[in-house]
């Protein structure tokens, strides 16, 4: 927990190749032409060439289809991330409390994680047929055990020498909880909505394919559907730049905040 | 064993009991007048925390009472009229060193304006002006348990009680601190008792050194240290003393006193 080195961003022209991933684009721009002649060899429908999903990729931005679809997917995985980030707090706490309880919900998240994704889009299925609450309903129950965990581990990790402290300088149940528990807690609760959001956009998105007509999973299936591969690619390319963005606009400045006393 | 007993103690301690499947404290009394730096000294073992922590009403006894200005407070009080200085620090690392100590302030009813002022007035006491806003990881050991006994002033309790504070500091460290404990017992007046394992400790700080027996512990002796004492001759003595207790807590098979216990 302690001790992490702040990675300082200063510009030092011997690391600038370093922070440009330089070498990495070097590793992709090959990849673009293995891609390229790869799909000469099998042809547009197997693996269509990088310009066409490109200029596909233009099309559904040009199209307005981007920001419908995108935030369809966006709204379903916040509503259940969101949902199953409060859940997991209460219970955490409760589990704080109670020892019986933090007993049970440990046995309780081993058996969610253990859980395919299948199983709950298929349930999904039958118990809200063709809504939104399908693809809501599964990343809920994927990001509930992740978070649950994180939670839990977060609460074991509270010093007991500062609650004694605490105890000693009585502290109200309230102020305890404040500020000892709940700051020890935070920086487990940022890691586990950083992992469980990136599962949960991965999850919401396979949800997508059953019962909804929005989304990036669905249209992925549905460019499936009409044959158009290119399109498939240019939503995976969608999907992969929506977790980036996630990711670097969200919980990266979230963690910095949380461990800013550090 | 204090002839000509002053009738009211600052600190008392009757009969104290206690045990963890075994026994502890065993009828432990101890009076410590007001003013007097009461260094408790006793072979490693449980008996020396568990003594301070029924004295700062963190465990109840089994039997006995302790009095603080003749008021029992093992009945845990809404309000610390002890104020404690642990082994560690414990401070919350993410609060800066004033807000430690406004903390501890707010079941006093001190909040806002008038808690950062006293923490600041106790925080120049301890020699930390100008470090308020800094957090603990930003100071050194020694910084983080001196604010640790501005938290344990600020209280304004009777008394003030400190377990090993210093253990953990290297050497040097340990004088300054030691010279600022007695600094601040001249500057406050507080009654003060501080447990230690170190003879050396005991005879530069306290106004009066009390022995522990091996456990199950009770106070042995204690001798009142002053300008005049030969502190030579006194720590001789209280090592040999020290030494049958240590082979005592041993069983007969130790021989001699290791050092490291010292």
């Amino acid at each position: 927990m302690r001790g992490s080195p702040s990675a300082r961003s200063q510009i030092d022209p011997g690391r600038l190749a370093d922070v440009l991933h330089l070498p990495t684009l070097l590793v992709l721009a090959l990849g673009l032409v293995v891609w390229r002649l790869l799909s000469e060899r099998f042809g547009a429908y197997l693996l269509p060439p990088p310009g066409r999903v490109l200029s596909g990729l233009v099309g559904i931005v040009s199209s307005g289809q981007l920001w419908v679809h995108v935030g369809a997917s966006l709204y379903r995985i916040g509503l259940g991330f969101v949902g199953a980030v409060a859940a997991s707090v209460v219970v955490g706490f409760l589990g704080a409390r109670l020892r019986v309880a933090r007993l049970v919900i440990r046995d309780l998240t081993a058996i969610l994680n253990s859980m395919s994704v299948f199983v709950w889009i298929v349930l999904a299925l039958i118990w809200f047929g063709l809504s939104n609450a399908g693809p809501i309903f599964t990343t809920f129950m994927i990001v509930l055990p992740v978070m649950l965990s994180n939670v839990g581990e977060g609460v074991e990790s509270v010093d007991r020498k500062l609650l004694e402290m605490a105890q000693a300088y009585r502290l109200s149940e309230l102020d305890r909880f404040r500020h000892v528990t709940l700051p020890s807690v935070i920086p487990y609760l940022v890691a586990g909505m950083k992992v469980s959001f990136a599962l949960g956009l991965r999850v919401s998105v396979v949800a997508e394919l059953f019962g909804v007509s929005t989304g990036i999973g669905y249209m992925m299936n549905f460019s499936r559907d009409t044959l158009r591969t290119d399109l498939v690619f240019a939503w995976a390319l969608v999907l992969v730049v929506v977790m980036v963005l996630v990711e670097q606009l969200v919980f990266e400045p979230l963690s910095r905040r949380a461990s800013s006393w550090r | 064993m204090t002839p000509d007993a002053p009738p009211r103690y600052a600190l008392e301690a009757r009969d104290l009991t206690k045990s963890f499947q075994i026994p502890v404290l065993d009828g432990l009394s101890i009076g410590v007048r007001p003013g007097e730096l009461l260094c408790l000294l006793g072979p490693n073992g449980r008996g020396k925390t568990t003594l301070l922590r029924v004295l700062a009403g963190l465990e109840p006894p089994d039997d006995g009472a302790v009095l603080v200005d003749g008021a029992d407070i093992t009945s845990w009080p809404k309000r610390p009229v002890v104020g404690v200085v642990f082994q560690e620090p414990c401070l919350l690392p993410w609060k800066t060193a004033a807000q430690n100590v406004a903390l501890c302030l707010r079941p006093l009813g001190l909040s806002g304006e008038r808690a950062a002022r006293r923490a600041a007035e106790y925080l120049d006491l301890v020699g930390l002006h100008g470090f308020g806003g800094y957090h603990p990881t930003q100071l050194s050991g020694g910084m983080q348990q001196r604010a640790a006994i501005a938290r344990a002033l600020a209280v304004e309790p009777a008394i003030l009680l400190m377990d090993e504070p210093f253990s953990v500091l290297d050497p040097e460290t340990r004088r300054d601190q030691q010279e600022a404990v007695v600094r601040i017992w001249r500057m406050t007046g507080k009654t003060i008792v501080f447990v230690t394992h170190s003879i050396e400790e005991a005879l530069a700080i306290g106004t009066r050194v009390g022995l522990l027996s091996a456990r199950p512990a009770h106070l042995l002796r204690d001798w009142d240290v002053s300008m005049g004492t030969d502190r030579g001759a006194l720590a001789d003595e209280i090592l040999s003393q020290l030494a049958d207790q240590v082979r005592e807590q041993r069983g007969l098979y130790a021989r001699r006193p290791d050092a490291q216990t010292l």
